[in-house]
């Protein structure tokens, strides 16, 4: 066997210190160009950001009118007084309440009735039909009826929201407890399982990535019914702020409503965002549907 | 298990005799099945439809609730004078102008985008807040810009499509096994075949999951929008019911809305198929 | 049911698959049915271990669907100890190619799972479980969930989950398929070791021939479907035997031979008419 010198260069009792070697200066080089990397994006993020803000104030009242495009500037006074009248507070209950309310009626009805149509083949295929026609109605187009049912007050909300979040729950639940492999079924019943056995070990835990993926999209899902239902008729929440201060030409206000429920929505999707690892067993499953 | 290929010179009278009792048996389970399910669907419609009819008004008052005798009559009524046609014809317009605009802009953008990885990284926080805050929160935003026409409503039909096959488009992009790129790369191809031979036909199937589900948004857009806003379409036609407290124009309006989303994808799934044979379309059920 | 039991059941035939053809109609297709296995004979005497080899497709697995009581057949019929298979037959344990462990339980849990259902109560079957687990050296994983296992050793918890409620026969399907030679030859000594334990009846479907004859007192090769018994060899290698090196064994090269004859004209034909 020839010495290890040859082929290296190095004494063989070097050899370990410097393989080290190596493997430190490529991490180095690595470390090196990733930080590279994110110090890139991070200015040109921010640079990004900025040339946008300066852009709009510049060009709002010059190039666009302000009636278009209100300055930042404007929009942010507008927000401050909202903020200190408590006008945003007041409205802003009112549609939260909406949303979480329907929030839970919405998926405690999807899952609940998903039960049932899951685990019962031939009950699924009778009523599948129905489900698919009920689908296709957009759900903003059920805003009208149940406000002519409800009233003005919060129910037709809470109702509007509740069906916005309901399908979504359903079908994912229902696909949940659909989507069991065969396997898993066919040998917990050679094992002796019963029914009852299948469905608490078995079907239940494979519905439950389905349920906790839908439940993380549909909070925001809930606030957009209930905000459909204030653009559409309600005299206080964040939505009638909104277009309250559309039919008052208030181009500032509009921007600061959006701006609001947007954000709004932004936080209530980063809040559910670690149901996404919350079971240790398994990765994410996709999601069917989504609204806004 | 796999489909197992049955030589034909080895089968024996008491072979085949086997075979055609499985296959008469499957042939009678199958059609009863399809008997109990078609019928039990066909005997709830009716059912539902009969109780709403007739049984209904004793649980609610009628008033609100209606019956589908008074649908029925709105919409003949309303074809006779030819108000819901124009009505339809109105959202129609609006809804599939939006989702043609939305389609075409979310694919220009994400080709653009796609160009450039870099340029996508430093905006992908961007349009990941873009695209979770709900565009029919600009609804009044966009009526109060341009008024009660056409404009405002086709603005938000696009735009709710928009972002979806853009979204989609660069989610499929980047999901592209690289081996694909490197072995193009190698071939030679140029940054633009890249995109356009490898990319965006590596992609299409995410692509056309985009564009094949979001009619029925760009409807979400354009009713909405005639909700808060309008003289006439569908939207407008629903929630005047709604004011006036007529229930069953409401729901004609409903019905027609479902009706026409329903045949527009439809005609979608067709086209698909007809353009694009080897996308493979996923069947529900 | 200690000896006298045993006695008579030492008499009776373990399984017995008596003139079997069983037909099936492939789904989304036509409504054309396949023909899967036809005019199937053959016994198990309690304590054999039998392979099932044969070309792809040809029915192996149907035979194991069919004791287990997962599908029945088109006509004929499988007994197990005398009694006509039914239903969903639970005294026999099934091993399937995939693991089938639940995802959501831990290894320990999945382990248990058999004892579970049979109401067994919680201190004993997590006695009994950590047994098996330590038997097959997964001691330490008994709280890892099966996406936190390496493949060998969700192989193994597979097995012992079965083995674990002492079922007479057990029923396995290309258990190591998917694994690499190494670990295969590993996983098939440990096997024996367990089995030599108490000695259950085993039908084991294979492809990998070498495989059937460390582990076999029997087997059964079948032709290209419709699947039929072609030939019933016996393996008359001494026992206990190391899978590492069995083809060292006088007797194996022969026997090695016999079978892939027999295997390889059945492949041809299947190719000769079926594909064309």
């Amino acid at each position: 066997m020839r010495d290890a010198t040859h082929i290296t260069g190095v004494p063989p009792t070097d050899l370990l210190s410097f393989g080290d070697q190596v493997l430190a200066e490529e991490r180095r080089r690595f470390n090196a160009a990733n930080r590279d990397h994110r110090r890139f994006l991070i200015t040109a993020r921010l640079g990004v950001f900025a040339a946008a803000l300066i852009l709009w104030e510049v060009a709002s009242g010059t190039i666009i009118r302000h009636f278009f495009i209100a300055a930042p500037s404007t929009v942010s006074v507008a927000l401050y007084r909202w903020a200190v009248s408590g006008e945003l507070w007041y409205h802003a209950q009112f549609t939260l309440t909406a949303t979480f309310l329907g929030y839970l009626f919405g998926s405690l009805a999807g899952i609940l009735l998903a039960w049932p149509l899951g685990i019962m083949r031939t009950l699924y295929r009778i009523t599948e039909p129905y489900f698919l026609v009920a689908y296709s109605v957009p759900a903003v187009a059920m805003g009208p009826v149940f406000i002519l049912w409800f009233g003005l007050g919060m129910t037709p909300k809470v109702v509007l929201a509740s069906y916005f979040v309901f399908f979504i729950v359903f079908i994912n639940t229902v696909t949940g407890f659909q989507q069991v492999p065969q396997g898993l079924l066919d040998v917990t019943r050679v094992m002796g399982a019963s029914r009852i056995d299948t469905l608490r070990t078995v079907i239940f835990p494979n519905a439950i990535p389905y349920v906790l993926a839908a439940l993380r999209i549909t909070l925001p899902a809930a606030m957009i019914g209930a905000v459909v239902g204030e653009f559409i008729a309600s005299n206080r929440g964040l939505g009638y702020l909104t277009r309250a201060a559309a039919s008052r030409y208030s181009t500032a206000g509009v921007i600061a409503g959006v701006l609001v429920l947007g954000g709004i929505v932004l936080v209530m999707s980063l809040m559910l965002r670690p149901l996404r690892h919350a079971l240790r067993w398994q990765d994410a499953v996709e999601v069917k549907g989504g609204a806004d | 298990m796999s489909a197992i290929a049955t030589p034909a010179a080895t089968l024996s009278p008491r072979h085949e005799e086997v075979i055609a009792a499985a296959a008469a048996q499957h042939r009678r389970a199958v059609r009863r099945e399809r008997l109990v399910i078609r019928s039990s669907i066909i005997g709830i419609g009716v059912f539902v439809l009969l109780f709403w009819e007739f049984g209904l008004g004793y649980l609610v008052e009628q008033r609100y609730v209606s019956t589908p005798s008074a649908v029925l009559e709105r919409l003949i009524g309303g074809l006779q004078s030819g108000q819901l046609l124009r009505d339809t014809r109105v959202t129609f317009i609006e809804a599939s102008s939006g989702y043609v605009i939305g389609v075409v802009v979310g694919l220009v953008g994400a080709f653009f985008l796609a160009l450039s990885r870099r340029a996508y990284e430093v905006l992908e926080p961007y349009l990941l807040w873009f695209y979770s805050i709900p565009k029919i929160a600009l609804a009044p935003l966009f009526i109060m810009w341009f008024g009660l026409g056409y404009m405002p409503k086709v603005l938000l039909a696009a735009l709710m499509v928009f972002f979806i096959v853009f979204m989609n488009t660069v989610a499929g992009v980047h999901s592209i096994n690289r081996g694909l790129l490197d072995v193009s790369r190698v071939f030679g191809a140029s940054k633009l075949a890249l995109v356009t031979k490898v990319m965006f036909p590596a992609a299409a199937p995410a692509i056309m999951a985009g564009i094949r589900i979001t009619f029925s948004r760009a409807m979400v857009g354009a009713i909405l929008a005639e909700f808060i806003a309008s003289t006439q379409g569908l939207g407008f036609m629903i929630v005047r019911g709604s004011r006036q407290f007529d229930i069953a124009t409401v729901f004609a309006g409903i019905v027609v809305v479902a009706a026409l989303v329903m045949t527009v994808n439809a005609f979608i799934r067709w086209l698909e198929g007809k353009l694009l044979p080897w996308s493979k379309q996923e069947v529900h059920g | 049911m200690e000896t006298t039991e045993q006695a008579t059941t030492a008499t009776k035939t373990s399984v017995d698959f008596q003139d079997v053809y069983k037909a099936f109609i492939a789904r989304g297709r036509s409504d054309d049915p396949i023909l899967a296995l036809a005019d199937v004979n053959f016994r198990v005497e309690p304590g054999e271990f039998v392979s099932l080899v044969g070309p792809s497709g040809c029915g192996k697995s149907t035979c194991l669907n069919l004791l287990a009581g997962l599908s029945k057949p088109s006509s004929g019929q499988v007994m197990h100890h005398g009694a006509k298979v039914e239903s969903i037959n639970t005294s026999v344990g099934y091993i399937t190619q995939d693991d089938n462990l639940l995802p959501w339980r831990s290894l320990m849990a999945n382990v248990e799972l058999a004892l579970e259902f049979q109401g067994v109560a919680k201190a004993e079957r997590q006695q009994r479980a950590q047994e098996f687990i330590e038997l097959v050296g997964l001691g330490g994983f008994e709280q890892h969930y099966p996406h936190e296992l390496s493949g060998g050793m969700r192989k193994r918890a597979g097995i012992i989950r079965t083995l674990i409620y002492d079922s007479d026969v057990v029923l396995m399907d290309e258990p190591f398929g998917p694994l690499d030679a190494q670990t295969r030859v590993i996983l098939q000594a440990e096997l024996l070791r367990l089995w030599e334990r108490s000695r259950p009846t085993v039908l084991f479907v294979t492809h990998d021939l070498v495989e059937a004859i460390a582990l076999s007192d029997r087997i059964l090769v079948f032709t290209s479907g419709p699947g039929t018994i072609k030939r019933d060899y016996k393996v008359e290698l001494p026992r206990p035997r190391d899978p590492f090196h069995i083809h060292e064994t006088p007797g194996f090269d022969e026997l090695y031979d016999a079978l892939w004859t027999d295997i390889r004209t059945e492949i041809e034909k299947s190719r000769g008419s079926g594909v064309g």
